[in-house]
């Protein structure tokens, strides 16, 4: 090796059979910087269609409910026998919290209950896959009107349909329905957990061969929250036994207690057609 | 080597290594973010942000940890050596972007501090699927903190070169963190295999290079040196040494570097003072014995650097008898003076070199 | 060298577990919003991008049918679907019924809805809460 071929770092120059070669070796690690950017970028899952209108505030008048969770139900019109058809927008908070501390504030602020009162309230809607819901933030005051108290008329329909056994992934329906992507799964399983611990309700997400999925509240047997009993379950596989009532329209499960929900493994899968899951869809007819 | 921590020059080529590693990122973010855009009109930048940053730092981390042993196989790795801190830093701070927005996207304006979020939202350290894994990716980002700000010769100074080496040499626990990290995160979500192939391709990758420069260095550090005599070692023949260059043995785990210049021959240790660069694969410039990794200098006489700087090395008896070189493995304190033992060059060779 | 043999044995095992351990979700079979059975015949059938939509009758054209097949997921925050005659508004609609996840839905359509009337009426999804409407379909 002569002395030109000796590389020294502080020198200006490289000599010619090093610059040579570190030439070839950039334009190597600039190639397999776009070939890995390409292939792990197309790789990955399909982000979710959910839509947070972050920045954009909308009116929303109709009844409030605080059970089975924080939620205002709307009218959205009148079918060929003349009968009112609504939609329950559960309400949630403003960060990783639930809507019960904003409500309970505005009640003591106004001395009003609003429970079953038709309200006008302003927040910033998020919603996927047919589901909606409204984020409402002490910033934003937003209850915009109390109108007058809703007749009985307005209560929700119920329908019960049976004890079962549904397996799914436990989900913050926020994060889930709009503000993240994803909003589910292991990598956002911290955050899950977080928006669950502060108030927001959990919600079972159900999919079956198709990719098809439904939504389902979980609540306790007696309505209680199971937002502390359900943390340790969230963003695994699990199975839910339940009672399972349609109000109006989103389900609810209601859980006996933590004991009914247990993590399935890879191998405890139960596989469709048999006879846990194939009792569901009968039981709606 | 400076004996005082002004703002470093940048010479031409420290910055067409800089200008390269901010080509490199900016190409990188722009090709995942584009593509993620444009195969998912429903993606969420923050998410783009987080796993472009991630994958990034992660690319570069390779990257960093294939240089050393790329060198040792090929030496025309050497400009990439020379400034790779420069690439640990760019890689810390591109996985502090990462952690960051990561921190703030999954644990802040919730009713726990983010930071004890990050360790008591999930619980299950007994779980593998279920396993913390960000905690495991915070853990990865304090000691890649630690070697960015210790980064500077200040530090390795300060700390001493066994310290800053030591505090160093826990990037391989970072990396395994790192991997662990990416396996019991995305990839316990993600369908498709690219992701766990492409780390599994990587970890393979970084151990057989490690693996491979490690057995050559293993092999030369076991040649047996059998004749011995008054505690000197019988290493090779004068000729075998080329002029201003040196050969490196191993002797009772001793490295000795045994230089010819103006034929005369001298050993000193091999270890630079500066980062363990292997000395005996220098050269003599200007009179001075070169370190090949970051061109730290030292007198072959006396093992010196060159005043103003301090830095000393061992150095070792060596005397030729005939065409033999023989070698005293016992090290000199640092910075012994002893003369060069002059080469006996056969008459044939003066007539030759006369011609 | 003894950190990387170290990491020989440590990292394939690390990644294999963790890789065996990947969690694999359950399929269910889903509780549909209608479970109304379809009608035999179809009489009209239109297809978009996102749904296909079938008019359906018994053979005495007694009974009429609508079933939307949802295949993609909404993008709306609400859609509901009403018969609205051609040239009149949203406000004089009759609701039809509300698409919500992906999947089939049934809804029963009045004796109005004869084939006589197909030209007359138009099918609008709206979504109420943005005063948007999604889409038109004329048969």
């Amino acid at each position: 090796m002569s002395n030109n071929d000796f590389y020294i770092g502080w020198m200006p120059k490289a000599p010619g059979s090093f610059a040579r070669h570190t030439k070839k070796v950039i334009i190597a690690l600039l190639i397999l910087a776009v070939t890995v950017g390409v292939l792990l970028a197309t790789a990955q899952k399909k982000f979710s269609t959910g839509q947070f209108e972050f920045g954009r505030l909308t009116n929303i008048t109709g009844v409030y409910f605080k059970e089975p969770v924080p939620a205002i139900k709307v009218m959205s019109g009148k079918d060929l026998l003349g009968r009112a058809s609504y939609i329950t927008i559960p309400l949630i908070g403003y960060g990783k919290f639930g809507a019960g501390g904003i409500i309970l504030d505005l009640e003591k602020e106004k001395h009003l209950d609003l429970v079953k009162k038709e309200i006008t309230l302003k927040g910033t809607l998020l919603y996927n896959d047919g589901k909606l819901l409204m984020q409402i933030d002490a910033a934003d005051d937003p209850l915009v009107s109390v109108n007058k108290a809703a007749g009985e008329n307005i209560l929700p329909l119920q329908k019960e349909l049976g004890e079962q056994t549904i397996l799914g992934e436990i989900v913050d329906p926020k994060c889930f329905f709009g503000v993240m992507k994803p909003g589910e799964g292991k990598p956002h399983k911290d955050c899950a957990i977080r928006c669950i611990s502060g108030g927001i309700p959990p919600v079972l997400k159900v999919i079956n061969n198709e990719g098809e999925a439904n939504y389902y509240l979980l609540m306790g047997a007696q309505g209680e929250k199971m937002n502390q009993a359900v943390k340790e379950f969230v963003a695994a596989p699990v199975a839910v036994k339940a009672k399972v009532v349609k109000y109006d329209d989103w389900v609810i499960l209601y859980v006996t207690d933590k004991k009914s929900i247990s993590p399935v493994s890879a191998r405890q899968l139960i596989k469709p057609g048999s006879q846990t899951i194939g009792c569901i869809a009968p039981c709606l007819k | 080597m400076g004996v005082s921590y002004l703002a470093v020059g940048w010479n031409r080529q420290k910055k067409i290594y800089d200008w390269f590693i901010f080509a490199f990122c900016v190409l990188y973010l722009s090709t995942f973010i584009a593509i993620t855009a444009i195969s998912n009109p429903d993606y969420t930048f923050e998410t783009a942000l987080i796993r472009s940053t991630a994958t990034l730092a992660i690319l570069l981390l390779h990257v960093i940890l294939s240089i050393g042993p790329l060198t040792r196989i090929n030496k025309k790795f050497l400009p990439l050596l020379y400034n790779r801190r420069h690439l640990g830093v760019t890689m810390f701070t591109i996985a502090l972007i990462h952690g960051s927005f990561s921190i703030l996207q999954f644990h802040a304006l919730g009713n726990v501090n983010p930071f004890v979020s990050l360790f008591t939202a999930n619980t299950q350290y007994n779980s593998v699927s279920k396993f913390p894994f960000q905690a495991l990716g915070f853990f990865a980002l304090v000691i890649f903190f630690l070697m960015a700000i210790t980064s500077h010769d200040f530090w390795l100074h300060t700390l001493s070169p066994k310290i800053w080496k030591t505090l160093h040499l826990f990037v391989y626990l970072a990396y395994f963190l790192v991997i662990m990290h990416v396996m019991l995160g995305v990839v316990q979500y993600e369908t498709n295999p690219v992701l766990f192939v492409m780390v599994l391709a990587g970890a393979a990758a970084l151990i057989t290079l490690h693996l491979v420069a490690g057995t050559r260095e293993v092999r030369k550090d076991n040649q047996l040196f059998k004749l011995k005599s008054e505690g000197f070692v019988y290493v090779c023949e004068s000729r075998d040494v080329p002029d201003n260059c040196a050969k490196i043995f191993c002797i009772d785990k001793e490295r000795i570097a045994l230089f010819r210049f103006e034929d005369k021959l001298y050993a000193i240790h091999n270890v630079c003072k500066h980062q363990g660069g292997p000395l005996g694969e220098g050269q003599i410039i200007d009179g001075c014995i070169t370190c090949p990794w970051h061109g730290y200098q030292y007198l072959p006489q006396n093992g010196q650097s060159p005043l103003p700087f301090k830095e000393k090395v061992n150095t070792y008896h060596v005397k030729v008898a005939g065409s033999q070189v023989w070698l005293n493995p016992q090290p000199l304190p640092e910075g012994t003076e002893r003369p060069g033992a002059a080469i006996i060059i056969p008459d044939n060779q003066i007539i030759e070199n006369v011609k | 060298m003894q950190i990387w043999t170290a990491l020989a044995v440590l990292l394939p095992l690390g990644i294999i577990v963790a890789w065996m351990a990947i969690p694999k979700y359950p399929m269910q079979t889903l509780l549909q919003p209608d479970a109304e059975k379809p009608l035999p015949e179809i009489l009209k059938q239109r297809t978009k991008d996102n749904y296909i939509v079938f008019i359906r009758s018994n053979r005495q054209r007694s009974a009429f049918q609508l079933e939307w097949l949802n295949k993609k997921p909404l993008t709306w925050p609400t859609a509901t679907i009403y018969k609205v005659q051609k040239g009149s508004t949203i406000n004089n609609g009759i609701l039809i019924g509300r698409i919500e996840s992906r999947g089939t839905y049934r809804f029963a359509l009045d004796s109005t809805f004869q084939i006589a009337n197909f030209s007359k009426d138009q099918l609008i999804l709206y979504d109420f809460i943005h005063q948007q409407i999604i889409d038109t379909i004329n048969f």
